[in-house]
C-alpha cells in the first residue's frame, strides 16, 4: 500500500470521525422526549470550547446523602411532566427503571446528595455571555430544554429565562 | 550520487542516533562511503527507501543544514501557532456564524492543510518542511473540530471518547507519515484521554483539569508507569522497520514522564503520601497491567544499545514498584488507618514516616544522576538535559523546604540566591563538558 493511499484512509478516518460524532446526539434530538427542566448555573470558562455554564439541576438536588461506595456510581432519575411541560422529579433508582406513561429518565452519578447528569451539565456560549448568564440568574430561574431518549441519555436543545422569582426565595439548595 | 565519505565521528553520531540498537555491525574503525553505508543499512531493512533519499538530501545540503534546521523550527511554529487559533476561534463560539458554517469551514481547513501539507511534502517534495507544518495544522484542525462537535452538542467536560479520537488521528497520521511532531503531540492526548476517561469512570462530572490535581482523580501516581510502559514501547521500536523513527521521541517522553512524577513527589512529604497512594480503580489497574506486560517484553525481546541497559531498565521497573511501596509504608506501619486522612500532625509526629520520605529524596537524586550518566554514554543530550533539570529542581525544593525552618528568612533567601547562581553555574559548565564529551 503507498504511502498516499495511506494518508487517505488517515483522512477518511478524520472525516469518518467527526462525522460519526454527530450522529447519536442527532438522533437523541430527534426522536427524544422534549422537556423543559428548572436549573442552578455557574459559568466556568473552558479550554477547548470556550464560555460554558455549569448546569446543576433541581431535579437531582436534595436526595439523601449516598454512602462513599455510590460516589461516582449511576443512578437514574425518573421525572414527569408537573404542568406546563415543566418536568419533575418522581423517584429515583440504581437500575434502569421501568417507565410508565408520561415518565422519562436521566442517567446521572451519585454526588453526595445530589445526582449529575454529565450529558446535560454544561451549556457553551458566546464568550463573555456567560457573565450575563449569572446575572440574569439572580432575577430569573434558567430553565433547559432538552431531549431525552429511552436509554435515559440526554441532550440539550436550548436555555431560557424563566419567569420565576430568585433561588433564595424558594429555599432551593445551590451547587 | 555523491561519494562523500563520513569521518569517523560523524559516522558514529549518525549510526548511534539513529541506530541505538547495535544491531548493524559496520566497524567503526574504517572508513566508509556514505553509500555503501546507506544501502547496507537499507538491505538489512533498517532503513526504509524514503529514510535513505531523506539523508542522501541532507548530506547535500552539507553546510545548509543549519539553515534547514531553522526553517523547519519556524515551520512547525507556525503550524502550531495556526492550530491555537483555530482552537481559539472555536472556543470563541462566535454566534455571527452558525455551528453547520463552523463545521464547513473548520472542514475545508482540515482537508486543504491534508492535502496541502502531503502535495508539498510528498509530491513535490521541494517544500517539505512547511509540507509537514501543514500536515501538524491538519491533525490540530481535527481536534478542533472533534470540540466544536462537542460544543455544538454541550457534551460533557471530560469528552474522553473526543480526546480518544484525537489521539487515534495524530497516532495514525504520526505513523502513516512518519512524523515525529504528530508522535510528539499523541502522547499528552493520550494522558488526556486517560485523564478524562479515569475521572468519567472514578467521579463523573467535573472539570476538565481535575485529573492533574485533584487527589481523588489525579493521574500523577500513574505517571511513572505510562512513562515506563511509554519507554519499554520505545525499545521494543528499535530496529523495527515501521516504527524506529519514533524510538527517541517515545524514549524522552517515558522518561520525562517518571522523572516529571518523581520531581513533584519531592515537593513535600504531605504530595508524595497523598498522590502516590496506589489508585486501584478499574482503568488504573488496566494501565499498570499493560505497563508491566511493556516492560516485560521489552526486557525480554527488547534492543538495549548496551549490555546494561536490560539491567538498567529493570533496575527502573523496580525502584518504581518501590516508591509505591515507600508512600504505603506509614499505612502499612499503621500510622494512618484511612485512605483519605490528612497527613499535617500526624506526618510531623513520626520520625518513621519523615525518614521514609528523606529515603524517597536521596533515591530521587540517585535517579537523576543515573539519568545523567545513561544520556552521557548513549550520548542523547536530551536526557542529560531532563536529568540536569531535575536535579537542580530537586536541590531547589529540598533547600527551601528545609532553609526556612532552619535559618532567619532574609539569610535562607541569600543563600538560597548564591547556592543557585552556583549551581546554575556549575550545571552550565557540566553540560557543556558533556555534551563537548559527546561530540567528539
Amino acid at each position: 500500500m503507498t504511502r498516499r493511499t495511506l494518508f487517505l484512509i488517515g483522512l477518511l478516518f478524520e472525516l469518518v470521525a467527526m462525522f460519526g460524532l454527530f450522529l447519536p446526539y442527532e438522533y437523541v434530538r430527534m426522536t427524544g422526549t422534549k422537556v423543559t427542566l428548572r436549573t442552578v448555573p455557574i459559568d466556568p470558562r473552558s479550554v477547548f470550547r470556550g464560555d460554558y455554564v455549569i448546569l446543576g439541576y433541581e431535579a437531582g438536588a436534595g436526595l439523601p446523602e449516598s454512602p462513599d461506595t455510590l460516589y461516582g456510581t449511576p443512578i437514574y432519575v425518573v421525572l414527569k411532566d408537573a404542568g406546563g411541560g415543566l418536568y419533575e422529579r418522581t423517584r429515583y433508582a440504581e437500575d434502569v427503571p421501568a417507565l410508565n406513561e408520561g415518565e422519562v429518565c436521566l442517567r446521572g452519578k451519585w454526588f453526595y446528595n445530589r445526582v449529575d447528569f454529565p450529558d446535560i451539565s454544561q451549556y457553551f456560549v458566546t464568550e463573555g455571555l456567560g457573565r450575563e448568564l449569572e446575572q440574569a440568574r439572580n432575577a430569573h430561574r434558567l430553565l433547559v430544554d432538552a431531549a431525552v431518549s429511552e436509554s435515559c441519555s440526554a441532550s440539550i436543545l436550548g436555555l431560557r429565562l424563566g419567569p420565576e422569582a430568585p433561588l433564595e426565595n424558594e429555599g432551593i439548595p445551590s451547587f | 550520487m555523491h561519494s562523500v565519505y563520513l569521518s569517523l565521528a560523524l559516522h558514529r553520531t549518525i549510526f548511534s542516533n539513529l541506530f541505538p540498537s547495535g544491531r548493524v555491525c559496520l566497524q567503526y574503525n574504517r572508513m566508509v562511503s556514505v553509500k555503501q553505508a546507506l544501502e547496507h543499512w537499507k538491505s538489512e531493512g533498517l532503513l526504509t527507501g524514503d529514510k535513505v533519499r531523506e539523508l542522501e538530501r541532507s548530506l547535500a545540503t552539507g553546510g545548509a543544514e543549519i539553515p534547514n534546521r531553522a526553517i523547519g523550527i519556524f515551520s512547525a511554529i507556525g503550524g502550531v501557532l495556526v492550530g491555537l487559533g483555530v482552537i481559539l476561534f472555536v472556543g470563541s463560539n462566535w454566534d455571527q456564524l452558525t455551528p453547520l458554517l463552523k463545521v464547513i469551514v473548520l472542514l475545508i481547513g482540515m482537508l486543504g492543510t491534508g492535502f496541502a501539507g502531503f502535495h508539498f511534502a510528498y509530491e513535490r517534495g521541494d517544500y517539505e518542511k512547511t509540507g509537514f507544518a501543514l500536515l501538524f495544522v491538519n491533525v490540530l484542525i481535527f481536534g478542533a473540530s472533534i470540540f466544536l462537535v462537542a460544543q455544538i452538542y454541550n457534551l460533557p467536560l471530560n469528552f474522553w471518547w473526543g480526546a480518544l479520537l484525537w489521539f487515534g488521528g495524530a497516532l495514525i497520521f504520526a505513523y502513516i507519515l512518519t512524523s515525529r511532531l504528530h508522535l510528539w503531540l499523541s502522547v499528552p492526548l493520550f494522558l488526556l484521554f486517560l485523564g478524562w476517561l479515569r475521572i468519567s469512570a472514578v467521579t463523573g462530572f467535573s472539570s476538565e483539569f481535575d485529573f492533574v490535581f485533584t487527589s481523588r482523580q489525579s493521574l500523577l501516581p500513574l505517571l511513572p508507569l505510562l512513562g515506563a510502559g511509554i519507554l519499554s514501547v520505545s525499545i521494543l521500536s528499535r530496529g523495527k522497520k515501521y516504527f524506529s523513527f519514533g524510538v527517541e521521541t517515545l524514549f524522552n517522553w517515558g522518561l520525562f514522564l517518571v522523572i516529571l512524577a518523581v520531581v513533584i513527589s519531592t515537593a513535600d512529604k504531605s504530595v508524595f503520601y497523598t498522590y502516590f497512594r496506589f489508585p486501584t480503580d478499574t482503568i488504573s489497574l488496566i494501565v499498570t497491567a499493560a505497563s508491566i506486560v511493556a516492560f516485560a517484553a521489552a526486557i525480554w525481546r527488547g534492543t538495549f544499545v548496551t549490555a546494561q541497559g536490560r539491567y538498567g531498565l529493570l533496575a527502573l521497573a523496580l525502584y518504581i514498584a518501590f516508591i509505591f511501596i515507600l508512600a504505603w509504608t506509614p499505612t502499612w506501619m499503621g500510622l494512618s488507618a484511612t485512605p483519605d486522612y490528612t497527613f499535617g500532625g500526624l506526618m510531623d509526629a513520626s520520625p518513621a514516616v519523615t525518614g521514609f520520605y528523606i529515603l524517597h529524596i536521596v533515591l530521587a537524586a540517585v535517579f537523576f544522576l543515573t539519568a545523567i550518566w545513561y544520556g552521557t554514554i548513549l550520548r542523547m543530550p536530551a536526557v542529560i538535559n531532563m536529568g540536569m533539570i531535575a536535579i537542580a529542581l530537586l536541590i531547589f525544593i529540598q533547600y527551601f523546604s528545609w532553609a526556612f525552618a532552619l535559618l532567619d528568612r532574609s539569610f535562607a533567601f541569600i543563600l538560597g540566591g548564591v547556592i543557585v547562581l552556583a549551581l546554575s553555574a556549575a550545571l552550565e559548565r557540566k553540560r557543556r563538558e558533556l555534551l563537548m564529551h559527546m561530540r567528539t
